[in-house]
């Protein structure tokens, strides 16, 4: 997903609905303007094949991306919030 | 995990939402804590259901993962997760969240941040996803909350 994103009119997107469409399929992000004013952000829905990676990325990390704490995940957690 | 939503088109399947503390991601990092193996579990169960979940995330519970590894030396960590991390829908504390999320705080015992994961939680009609029972007691007067084991063990 790309932090950058195209101006698009509310009127832009009325006349290009078909090629708003093809961006948002290719991934393209829009920030919509209401009488040049930013009213909201189009973007597209996560792919869930993507969506499957990602969760099996968290389900068996690489070893060597793991670390040994005296803590728990959750005093780690707490101390990040307390400081 | 797939049942419908109510009140949408016969055969669309209703995406349960989940939003997932730090507590969980850093716990699958940190082999030796107690809850490394079922936090593991509880996303391999979401890649078994793929199709049907949504993970949502505030950037607070980013940024404390992402600072959590690198105390840890794990800097190649913190990118492949970040990247990985681009698939969830990561909710921002602008202006519009803000004033949806204020009014929640109230209703709950909570430090900031674990206030502003609670209303992401309930402003999103997901279920809040945590190993921090404090945060879990708090967050279930305004939203569903429950353990990976939890979910684990309903599924």
């Amino acid at each position: 997903m790309s932090s950058m994103s195209k101006l698009l009119s509310v009127k832009e997107l009325r006349l290009n609905f078909p090629k708003v469409r093809r961006g948002l399929a290719k991934g393209e992000r829009y920030t919509l303007l209401y009488r040049s004013t930013p009213v909201g952000v189009l973007a597209p829905m996560p792919d869930v094949q993507d969506a499957k990676d990602v969760y099996a990325f968290f389900a068996n990390p690489p070893k060597r991306f793991l670390f040994r704490a005296k803590k728990s995940a959750v005093r780690l957690v707490r101390e990040e919030r307390v400081r | 995990m797939t049942t419908n939503t109510p009140g949408a088109p016969e055969g669309l399947p209703h995406r349960k939402n989940f939003v997932v503390d730090a507590s969980v991601f850093v716990s699958v990092f940190a082999e030796a804590d107690t809850h490394h193996s079922a936090s593991r579990a509880f996303f391999h169960l979401l890649e078994e259901q793929s199709k049907n979940v949504a993970v949502i995330v505030s950037a607070i519970t980013l940024l404390e993962t992402a600072n959590v590894l690198s105390r840890y030396g794990r800097l190649a960590a913190v990118d492949q997760a970040l990247a990985h991390a681009r698939s969830f829908l990561l909710i921002a504390a602008d202006q519009s969240f803000i004033e949806q999320a204020v009014p929640y705080f109230g209703l709950m015992r909570l430090k900031t941040a674990d206030a502003v994961i609670a209303a992401c939680a309930a402003l999103h009609d997901a279920t809040l996803i945590t190993w921090d029972m404090q945060l879990l007691r708090e967050a279930r007067k305004i939203t569903r909350a429950e353990t990976p084991k939890a979910v684990l063990i309903e599924s």
